[in-house]
């Protein structure tokens, strides 16, 4: 008996950790699905937007609205495999972030992956870490 | 490190499954405990052609990565493709640009090998891979050439040129009970087959005997973090032209690992083993820690 607890010991130290991992990643800390930079850049400044999120790749304005749009691509760690025999390529993808600027506060930030049918919203929240952990 | 063999195996995968079952607990625990809330509201109109006509400019250019590995256990993977040595470094450039958007990418892997039994640092095996790929909707293709040579002496060089295509399957956009159960823990996977169809010494097992016909690949990621912690697994399986059935996989290589990333560094910690299936046989394994560091030239 004693022997098959000590077998178990590591199974389950490394079950709980993956479990620990998981755990903390599926649940948000107010139980929305409004991600943190969402909801820390609603009602934000451009010029504090800018401080914080850098140069957006475009930028347009039409009256007292702007719009800014980041695009972040995913990393190469996540697009290629680094087999022994050769690499696997997988698909190119990024996010794009577009924020809507009324009277110069932020009112409207909306994620749209690129390409739409490869849903990964991660690299946008990457574009606006310091937004939320200045 | 020699201890870390099959029993290790056993219990890493009995972790796993554990993990999964504690998890699952948790997940329908919490899903139950709180509303799900969507955020934001569609754009004004005035800027979607602006938006379209722009986005390629914010792509990549080139993207690609290095990597060193060091072969802490090496019991038998070999340095050059004659099988002499055992591998204590590898080095490998990655490099990849896409020709048409993101549906066709050019791209090219160097890979270095050193012999530890030389010393760790000369190297002894240079791999050399050329190749194409693209992507529609599911479903991935590439033709690749690939040689491999001997690089402290002369020797035999493997080189074969293939064909592959793979079908890939992504939890969130292909299952919607699992991005409901697991909704920050993407699973991503693909299974595909290739035709070696032209193959000059390319082997069909590890103890270097057969010629290689096809190929059988599987792989799976599953973002367990925010991609920053990432259990991956592969397979990859070959057949021989010259046996009785050409179709029968003769190799089985597997990978199993896990990653650590942060921004555009990766430390992973993996094994392989590559073994006959058809006989008995020379089995080639070995136990890895491997940095990466991603670059990524953006056109604009």
């Amino acid at each position: 008996m004693k022997a098959f607890n000590a077998r178990l010991i590591g199974p389950l130290a490394f079950g709980a950790g993956l479990a620990a991992i998981i755990g903390c990643a599926g649940i948000g800390s107010d139980g929305t699905s409004a991600s943190p930079a969402q909801r820390a850049l609603i009602g934000k400044t451009k010029q504090q937007i800018l401080a914080c999120a850098g140069i957006p790749v475009h930028e347009y304005a039409d009256g007292d609205r702007v719009l800014l749009v980041y695009y972040k691509e995913a990393s190469q760690l996540e697009e290629s495999f680094f087999g022994s025999k050769s690499s696997i390529a997988r698909i190119h993808h990024g996010c794009r972030s577009t924020i809507v600027l009324q009277q110069d506060r932020a009112a409207e930030v909306r994620y749209e992956s690129d390409p739409s049918t490869y849903q990964d919203e991660d690299h946008c929240e990457e574009t606006f870490e310091l937004c939320v952990h200045p | 490190m020699d201890r870390l063999r099959s029993p290790t195996i056993r219990r890493v995968f009995a972790g796993l499954l554990i993990g999964c079952v504690w998890f699952t607990g948790l997940c329908i625990a919490e899903y139950n405990a709180f509303a799900l809330e969507k955020y934001g509201r569609p754009l004004p109109e005035f800027d979607k052609a602006k938006d379209a006509e722009d986005s390629s400019e914010d792509e990549s250019l080139i993207g690609g990565y290095f990597l060193t590995a060091a072969f802490i256990s090496n019991p038998s993977f070999t340095a050059r493709p004659d099988n002499t040595g055992r591998v204590g470094l590898r080095h490998m450039l990655h490099a990849e640009t896409d020709l048409y958007r993101k549906y066709l990418t050019f791209y090219s892997d160097q890979n270095f090998f050193s012999d530890r039994d030389k010393g760790w640092i000369i190297l002894t095996e240079w791999d050399q891979t050329y190749g194409i790929t693209g992507t529609l909707d599911h479903w991935t293709w590439r033709m690749q050439y690939e040689r491999d040579a001997p690089l402290d002496k002369s020797g035999l060089k493997q080189i074969y040129a293939d064909g592959l295509v793979n079908y890939r399957i992504r939890s969130h956009e292909d299952w919607f009970w699992w991005r409901r159960m697991f909704p920050r823990n993407t699973l991503t996977a693909y299974a595909g087959l290739g035709w070696l169809f032209h193959n000059q010494n390319y082997f069909a097992r590890p103890d270097n005997t057969g010629r290689a016909l096809f190929r059988y690949v599987g792989h799976f990621d599953l973002d367990l973090y925010k991609q920053r912690f990432v259990l991956f697994g592969d397979v990859n399986m070959f057949t021989d032209r010259s046996a009785s059935n050409a179709a029968r996989p003769s190799e089985l290589d597997w990978i199993l690992g896990i990653a650590m990333r942060w921004r555009d560094y990766e430390l992973s910690f993996y094994r392989e083993q590559d073994r006959p299936l058809d006989r008995s046989g020379f089995i080639q394994e070995y136990w890895a820690v491997q940095l990466r560091f991603a670059f990524d030239v953006q056109k604009k």
